[in-house]
């Protein structure tokens, strides 16, 4: 570990009569000190949420009251209620679980498959020589610089001119390729050794067989990885949902909690709950996968 | 028969697997990626160009050749030149702001400490957080009666507008992308970190230099390269501030927060003036191009370890 070496933690042992000379204390106030500074800085990071969590379960009148002067009240609700929640469930045209379910069906469709599509490339870029491939995979990369907000118009022009505006194929058929996706996953098969497909062929495995067998399943750490990017990325979406399928039956959760939000209406006791429903998924996934996103993301930083 | 047993027999020489089945077998693979990418992005982008071209109404579907007319437009438009400054100067404050806090942030939690996993965790937590929701929570953390004044308040200090200011407003949308990705940087430069082999430190060590030196003369240097990843990735992605303005600003108060991508989504899809909107598009991919590139000639590593 590089850590200990540069502060020195690792104390020799001294006589119990020695007295605490001025190194000590002051390695130990450095301590104490950047203790508290992480201490606070957790408890900025945190604040939003704690707040969010408490605001979803409090009564309308109360979500403003309470605020000033600060108390144990400003974080936690005095009266609780799920009423916010049920308000949700009886939203018209539809419950708001119904954009949850959009959501989930979308990101979880993107994902497989987008997982399927480019692991298939990658295998490719990774292991199959043919002449100019080297040169396509830079050029599938260069498209990663492309801001999506550049693409969102005439891309919207092309969902109008297929007759895609306000169907879930909008929302996903797009996202399938990924040039990152591509990256991440090539990056790794390159680092699996040759061996386990030689044997595979030698066998009697095809050469998809080899891969689809033998490459994916020793590749699942970073299938996660990818796939927990692509979850995300796609469970987040924003700008393009909102261009593209507005419409209720097709609206996805990002789209609808903004709708909370106009300028007529501010629905804030609507806003705490379905933003605690929205958060809970990603933090679920986050929670069980976060070492394979910590891989993934290190490694393309490292390259 | 024969002349399809030459070609095999060509294919077979060129393929280093020794089969032309291998040449097969990639087309397919490769196909619904490519696919994907030239349907969804190659054409994407020869269309808005050609677009952009065009006067483009979006309701009537009127399309009329302009030629070059909407790139001279944009030369010459005070509001894009505002929107691009308002986005270069939030670029730059997320920068500095994110870069520097996530290192910071990365050599708090490289030490081992109790509850380390805890203040990982959370200073982690935002970046998965969705930024529609985060931007919709903050704003009414920043509102006159919300939490934020509320704290001022408390410790005695006056109130502050916040989103309702011109000079605040920007800063405080900053704020809210360094809480929402500081944590991703944190994450990464934490990965640089721990590769730097901990005898580097050691030998600095016995010769006798202090943790200043050793951070700028050892950590710094090794980290370069985590670094320049940290700050395309941060510079891009914030140059392509929408979400936080659609959702807590509009654009306002005074146009002080009406990024380019703002702009291009509000003349596109709320002035319905789709080829000049795409013309706008193109100088953002312009300045995104620009920017990566400076960025890295000027970080280029040259240090191996």
């Amino acid at each position: 570990m590089a850590s200990s070496a540069h502060t020195g933690t690792v104390l020799p042992a001294r006589p119990a009569h020695a007295h605490l000379d001025t190194l000590t204390v002051r390695r130990f106030a450095l301590r104490a000190t950047r203790y508290a500074i992480m201490l606070v800085l957790a408890v900025f990071f945190l604040l939003p949420y704690v707040w969010m969590m408490s605001g979803s379960l409090r009564t309308q009148n109360e979500i403003f009251a309470n605020l000033f002067p600060l108390s144990i009240w400003t974080f936690i609700p005095k009266q609780w209620t799920l009423a916010s929640y049920q308000a949700l469930l009886q939203l018209q045209p539809f419950p708001f679980t119904h954009y949850v379910l959009n959501s989930l069906f979308v990101a979880f469709t993107v994902t497989l498959l987008s997982l399927i599509v480019n692991s298939c490339a990658a295998y490719v870029f990774a292991r199959i020589r043919f002449p100019g491939r080297d040169a396509l995979f830079v050029v599938f990369l260069a498209t990663m610089v492309i801001p999506f907000e550049v693409l969102a118009i005439p891309l919207y022009l092309e969902m109008r001119a297929l007759h895609w505006t306000d169907t879930y194929q909008a929302l996903i058929v797009p996202f399938i390729a990924s040039p990152l996706g591509m990256f991440l996953l090539r990056q790794f098969f390159l680092g699996l050794p040759r061996e386990l497909e030689e044997a595979a062929r030698i066998d009697g495995c095809s050469l998809f067989g080899a891969f689809w067998r033998v490459v994916l399943p020793n590749a699942t750490p970073a299938l996660i990885a990818f796939g927990l990017i692509r979850f995300q990325f796609s469970w987040d979406a924003f700008i393009w949902p909102l261009i593209v399928a507005p419409s209720p039956p097709v609206r996805v959760i990002q789209v609808a909690i903004a709708s909370f939000d106009s300028d007529q209406l501010v629905q804030w006791d609507l806003i705490f709950a379905a933003a605690v429903l929205a958060s809970l998924p990603i933090v679920l996934l986050f929670a069980f996968l976060q070492r394979y996103y910590v891989q993934g993301v290190v490694t393309s930083g490292l390259k | 028969m024969v002349r399809q047993n030459a070609a095999a027999a060509v294919l077979r020489k060129l393929s280093p697997t020794g089969q032309p089945e291998a040449y097969w077998v990639a087309f397919w693979l490769l196909l619904p990626a490519a696919a994907g990418l030239i349907i969804f992005t190659f054409v994407p982008i020869v269309y808005a160009f050609w677009i952009s071209l065009h006067d483009y109404q979006l309701l009537s579907g009127q399309l009329t050749w302009t030629g070059a007319a909407n790139y001279v437009r944009l030369l010459s438009d005070p509001s894009v030149t505002k929107a691009l400054v308002v986005s270069l100067l939030y670029t730059v404050i997320s920068v500095v702001a994110q870069v520097v806090l996530g290192l910071g942030l990365a050599l708090l939690v490289s030490e081992r400490v109790r509850g380390l996993g805890f203040f990982r965790a959370a200073y982690f937590l935002p970046v998965v957080a969705s930024l529609v929701v985060m931007a919709t929570i903050w704003k009414f953390l920043y509102a006159e009666s919300g939490l934020f004044n509320a704290i001022l308040q408390t410790v005695g200090l006056p109130s502050q507008p916040f989103l309702k200011s011109a000079d605040q407003a920007l800063l405080s949308i900053a704020a809210l992308g360094v809480w929402k990705f500081v944590g991703f940087n944190m994450l990464v430069l934490l990965g640089g970190l721990q590769a730097i082999p901990a005898d580097l430190y050691e030998s600095a060590g016995l010769d006798g230099a202090g943790a200043i030196q050793r951070f700028a003369y050892i950590t710094l240097p090794l980290l370069k390269r985590v670094l320049l990843f940290v700050v395309v990735m941060t510079s891009i992605e914030s140059f392509k501030l929408f979400t936080p303005v659609y959702v807590m600003t509009t654009g306002g108060p005074q146009d002080s927060t009406d990024a380019i991508v703002f702009q291009i989504f509000r003349t596109g899809f709320r002035y319905y003036e789709l080829g000049y909107a795409a013309a706008m598009s193109f100088l953002l991919l312009a300045v995104v191009v620009i920017l990566m590139w400076f960025q890295f000639r000027a970080l280029r590593s040259d240090v191996e370890y």
